[in-house]
């Protein structure tokens, strides 16, 4: 365990960090994807942020690049003070033991050649101690972790012959087996059923404490990001467009695009089958050929034309752990022009912001009758 | 009249270790416009009494009891050439999980959804021309007809998926988790989409899925299955706002509620293996309720509000123990 505290600030700072792609568009050229673009987001020692977001947004290549497993086209990542890109050697070595992930599917992350205790011991081979007793040890003691009890039991059994939650066990019990500090978990439940979602994140909100782990939660579901995470950062187009503490974004959601994303949360009500739900029409946009200034207002109800369509908005904070990034919110300093002035988001457009969820459905293609 | 009819059905694959028999007696109506959710975890046999409805079961599955009618119509009868000339895709059709999969790579999308219409005899400008209108009806643009399924996204496969079930007009169409591999925002769109469907159309539908509240969208009414047989069945309100079965309840109970403090419950161990013999309650092995009879005997399915039922013994007044408010 490291002795990194609280007081020497986030353990993780992400600084003005941008991703690019290149995808090819003939065979002597190819386009740059700006999956994404210009991020700032600190985590400290033992919180919980969550990523949230549509496929494409940009949320999985961040939490990525944080594992220094994608190359970043611009600014830095640093950890624990210090930028992971100059790390080589025995440091590099130290952050991919303590920088761990676990990956949304645990049909196709776990070998099916491999036994269990095989596969949570197979981190130790590298990072791990010499002796083989010692490392069994470790590897009863983390499956015993995850619950997966008797370890040695389990340790005998081959993926296929467990539950959807006993598989993603045994990928947590593979990333805490080597003690890390700083956990990604990429959608861990989305692939398991909606019973047993809670008890994983449970768990991983146990091993947490038990750890000080610092843990990077990068899902679609904004009801669970609610109850497991500390802060809560919705990321569209490759952008952080609106952070704050999980509470308040939720209560006190400010961005058109979160509005939306909440509208579209189902909640068992037998009276939604009786209304339309209240959507945004469209779809994301491409990441190679993003809309010029917000990549939301396409899609957006209450979009500013001249404003929305020309500048980026940037991120501004709107008080003590709240940003967001709308014209609506009018910023006191200066946006990424591409062209003409900031944007003067008047009190008009604020109210029509409050009133948006009722006109999206209206707006949304799939209304139109043919 | 209900337009489906299904009584009894039980089906069993056969495995290595034996007969499994994933559906176990499960009935239920459906009437006319009307959507019916059905409701379990993986493994409950939801998905194969979808495909069984459809006759598309793999080879090593048998229906082993039960029946179906649709329109008064006895399915049971029919060869498996009537069924697939009459029936299937004409007068029910299905709308599979992974649409993504299910279109043919090589194929404009234009030509895959008037594929059935060219079948049936109908010549080759009709049928482009319906196949066009129902691609705007399901909110497509009408350029999307000359694209190449890899063109469009995973929300617009969907929608042509729905597009060509519909292209028979059926009276019962059959959905397997039409929205689990789509974002939020889009699996909103796409049940509003089905909910107009329903209205304009009068269409039935058959709702799979594990969510109760995707389900909640557009179904009147909710079977929750559990290890092949119904656990509750009644209408949206009384399943949603009153569950009577304890799986009902905490299935509901592990729903991460949005706009609430109050920390989502969860459902620990797995349903039970349907090869090995279960004597009592199915899920009483799961149950923080069960009590004495529970282990033993297995509770029928009864009638415990007018039009819902539920598979407890707690809901039997000589098997239950004294009920006060801490049974609940």
């Amino acid at each position: 365990m490291s002795g990194w505290t609280r007081d020497d600030g986030p353990i993780l700072r992400i600084e003005n960090v941008s991703v690019d792609f290149f995808v090819r568009k003939s065979f002597f050229s190819s386009r740059p994807i700006h999956a994404v673009t210009k991020v700032d987001l600190e985590l400290d020692r033992g919180e919980t942020v969550a990523l949230v977001g549509e496929s494409g947004s940009g949320k999985t290549t961040l939490g990525r690049a944080t594992l220094h497993l994608v190359p970043i086209a611009g600014g830095r990542i640093v950890f624990e003070g210090a930028d992971i890109a100059d790390l080589r050697g025995k440091d590099l070595m130290s952050l991919r033991r303590r920088a761990q992930v676990i990956f949304q599917d645990p049909f196709s992350s776990l070998s099916p050649y491999m036994r269990v205790g095989e596969l949570v011991e197979e981190p130790l081979v590298i990072h791990g101690p010499k002796s083989r007793s010692e490392r069994e040890a470790r590897v009863f003691a983390a499956l015993e972790q995850v619950k997966l009890s008797p370890a040695a039991e389990f340790a005998d059994k081959y993926p296929h012959t467990l539950s959807g939650g006993q598989r993603q066990r045994v990928s947590i019990a593979r990333a805490m087996v080597l003690r890390p500090d700083y956990l990604v978990a990429d959608e861990p439940v989305s692939m398991i059923d909606a019973s047993s979602r809670a008890e994983i994140l449970y768990l991983l909100a146990e091993l947490q404490e038990q750890r000080g782990l610092t843990f990077l939660y990068i899902t679609h579901d904004l009801a669970s990001a609610r109850h497991f995470a500390d802060r809560i950062a919705v990321m569209y187009a490759g952008r952080i467009v609106e952070l704050a503490s999980a509470g308040e974004l939720i209560e006190e959601a400010r961005h058109p695009y979160t509005k939306a994303l909440l509208a579209a949360v189902p909640e068992p009500d037998p009276a939604n089958r009786l209304r339309q739900r209240s959507i945004v029409g469209g779809e994301p946009p491409d990441a190679g050929d993003l809309p010029r200034g917000c990549a939301f207002h396409p899609r957006c109800p209450v979009a500013m034309a001249g404003t929305c369509d020309v500048v980026v908005p940037p991120l501004i904070k709107l008080s003590d752990g709240h940003e967001v990034a709308c014209h609506l919110y009018p910023a006191d300093g200066s946006g990424e022009a591409d062209g003409s002035a900031e944007g003067d988001g008047d009190a008009d457009a604020a109210a029509r912001a409050e009133s948006m969820t009722s006109s999206a459905a209206s707006r949304n293609g799939s209304s139109d009758s043919g | 009249m209900a337009l489906l009819e299904v009584r009894d059905l039980a089906l069993e694959y056969t495995t290595d270790r034996g007969p499994l028999r994933a559906v176990d007696g499960i009935s239920f109506d459906l009437a006319e416009g009307q959507a019916l959710g059905i409701i379990g975890e993986s493994g409950s046999g939801k998905t194969s009494l979808a495909i069984a409805l459809m006759r598309l079961l793999p080879r090593n599955a048998t229906l082993v009891d039960g029946s179906m009618r649709l329109g008064g119509e006895d399915l049971g009868t029919l060869s498996d050439e009537e069924f697939r000339v009459r029936i299937r895709w004409s007068r029910m059709a299905m709308v599979f999980q992974g649409a993504m999969h299910s279109l043919n790579p090589v194929i404009r999308v234009g030509d895959q959804v008037a594929e059935r219409l060219r079948a049936d005899g109908m010549d080759k400008a009709d049928a482009h021309t319906r196949a066009d209108e129902l691609l705007t009806r399901v909110g497509l643009p009408a350029a999307t007809a000359e694209r190449y399924a890899h063109e469009l996204s995973g929300g617009m496969k969907q929608r042509v998926m729905i597009a060509s079930a519909l292209t028979n007009d059926p009276s019962l169409l059959i959905l397997d988790e039409p929205t689990s591999a789509l974002d939020v925002s889009i699996q909103a769109q796409i049940m509003n989409l089905l909910k107009e469907l329903k209205a304009e159309r009068r269409i039935s539908m058959l709702f799979v899925t594990h969510d109760l509240a995707l389900a909640s969208d557009l179904c009147d009414s909710i079977a929750v299955v559990y290890a092949g047989q119904v656990r509750e069945y009644g209408s949206a309100e009384g399943v949603l706002t009153g569950a009577q079965d304890p799986y009902t309840q905490r299935l509901l109970a592990s729903i991460p509620s949005l706009h609430d403090e109050v920390a989502p419950d969860f459902l620990p161990g797995t349903p039970p293996d349907l090869r090995d013999e279960i004597a009592g309650c199915r899920f009483a092995a799961r149950c923080a309720l069960a009590f004495e009879p529970c282990d033993q005997d297995a509770p029928p399915l009864r009638e415990v509000r007018p039009g819902q039922w539920s598979r407890c013994w707690l809901h039997d007044p000589e098997r239950a123990p004294a009920r006060g408010e801490s049974a609940r």
